[in-house]
């Protein structure tokens, strides 16, 4: 073997093996980056799913309180307002003076008015009124009791065919429906309301939509405390909320919910 | 023979172009790291210009790449520095590159003169390249999603790159005894690792991941 040729065949071997190791390094290192990523999506993937858990716990706490109190309300309270109403009742059979059954009358009146109020308040805080009869019956409830105050036009609607959500879903569902309400009626100065539930074979969504002075999301999203809330309960249905506004345009609040593997509690 | 060199040199600046252009395009998305792996793209590039002129004009174009040879590994050292944790906060790299213009210019002081090859330079500087590019590429893996990315992607192609020309610069004494038709075939395979690398560094500059800009 000549000298040129053992030099040139050592040089191509010697390539050959520097081509196989980087070769290696490469895939060693791609292997170690998989690894690594994979890790961290496991870690972010616990950690949100913590959070998750914790804001869900959060919420139902809080659920949980307002029920309570409604139902403190309605039966204390609503109790007492009974009672009131008996007496002056009562009273109304014994006394004979037209000046005084007036009274007593008047009394009976805003007796009523008080024990409707706790009743409308009870129902709308009451998570368990959702689940007697449907989210679409429990938010109506509540258009009817706006509408009945003449203060906006406010509308409910459902076009096609309603795919039942679970009990926890429509109790989320309604409390974002409330706070949405709620937001419109506070600040939006809007003389028109419409909600919209729509349903697909894949999703739930919900429209809140006015056309009131709206405001700049940029500006004010971080800061409401309302929309935050919100957000955090779409989020315990693994779907997403989303707040389009622009001042003087109105606001649209949109919640979308996955109804894959919905399964009926 | 001269017609070859000149087509092979000019699909080398070719190559050499398209990588930079790229570079360009992206530079807005690119770090510091980045840019001064662009910035030895360009200095290669002018180094080709200029080593084609001195060599037609001047009747040798070593010096040219000696001093090339230098800027070289001081711009690699520089990327180091902003590629690998330990270096950035020991200012490792820098010191490397202030100690590889003393070690380049002792090389031609004492070793090897500027009109010839100064390979003993560039296996030593070779080797330095392979070794942290490795470090650094493990480096970054390791950091999984954090791990920057452009920097990953420029180490590889540096290891690509040293790893295989270190055999060359290892075997070049022994260049005079290769027969004729080996010396066009390492001179093929050289150049086509040119090309390859400059392709390479054109795709990575190309797919710079995009960052975020404020304002």
């Amino acid at each position: 073997m000549d000298e040129s040729s053992l030099v040139i065949k050592l040089w191509a071997a010697g390539t050959l093996v520097a081509l196989l190791f980087v070769s290696l390094i490469v895939m060693l290192s791609a292997m170690l980056r998989k690894r690594a990523i994979a890790h961290q999506l496991e870690r972010e993937n616990w950690k949100l799913q913590l959070e998750k858990t914790a804001v869900a716990a959060r919420l139902e706490e809080r659920d949980l309180l307002v029920d309570e109190f409604s139902r403190e309300i309605h039966d204390n309270i609503g109790q007492l307002a009974t009672m009131v109403r008996m007496h002056l009742q009562v009273l109304e059979k014994q006394v004979t003076d037209a000046a005084q059954q007036k009274t007593i009358n008047g009394g009976m009146t805003f007796a009523n008015a008080l024990m409707d109020s706790i009743q409308h308040i009870s129902y709308s805080m009451d998570g368990s009124y959702i689940h007697e009869e449907g989210l679409f019956n429990a938010i109506g409830w509540q258009v009817d009791q706006i509408r009945s105050s003449h203060a906006i036009d406010i509308r409910l609607e459902s076009p096609g065919m309603d795919m039942p959500l679970n009990a926890q879903q429509a109790l989320v569902v309604y409390r974002i429906a409330q706070e949405a309400i709620s937001n419109t009626l506070s600040h939006s100065g809007a003389s028109e309301l419409v909600i919209r539930l729509q349903y697909t074979d894949r999703e739930f969504t919900m429209d809140v939509t006015d056309d009131g002075k709206g405001f700049d999301p940029a500006i004010t999203k971080s800061g409401k405390v309302g929309i935050r809330n919100m957000e955090h309960r779409a989020r315990i249905l693994g779907g997403k909320l989303e707040v389009k506004s622009r001042v003087d345009a109105g606001t649209n609040i949109r919640l979308t919910v996955p109804l894959e593997n919905n399964t009926e509690e | 023979m001269m017609d070859e060199y000149v087509i092979l040199n000019g699909i080398g600046i070719l190559t050499m172009v398209i990588a930079i252009m790229c570079g360009i395009i992206r530079v807005r998305d690119m770090d510091y790291g980045g840019r001064l792996i662009l910035l030895l793209l360009i200095a290669g590039l002018l180094t080709e210009i200029l080593a084609a002129w001195a060599g037609k004009y001047l009747g040798n174009n070593m010096p040219v790449y000696a001093v090339f040879n230098i800027v070289e590994v001081v711009l690699v050292s520089l990327f180091f520095n902003e590629c690998v944790d330990a270096f950035k906060r020991e200012n490792i790299g820098k010191v490397i590159a202030v100690l590889a213009v003393l070690a380049g210019v002792a090389n031609l002081i004492w070793l090897q003169s500027i009109d010839k090859s100064n390979n003993n330079f560039m296996i030593s500087g070779g080797a330095y390249i392979v070794v942290v590019s490795i470090i650094a590429m493990v480096d970054d893996a390791r950091q999984g999603k954090g791990g920057n990315l452009l920097h990953y992607r420029l180490n590889i192609v540096l290891l690509f790159y040293w790893a295989v020309s270190l055999l060359t610069w290892f075997f070049y004494d022994d260049s005079d005894q290769l027969s004729k038709h080996d010396v066009w075939c390492v001179m093929m395979a050289v150049h086509l690792l040119n090309w390859l690398t400059n392709m390479f560094f054109a795709t990575v500059f190309f797919f710079t991941p995009k960052q975020k800009h404020y304002g």
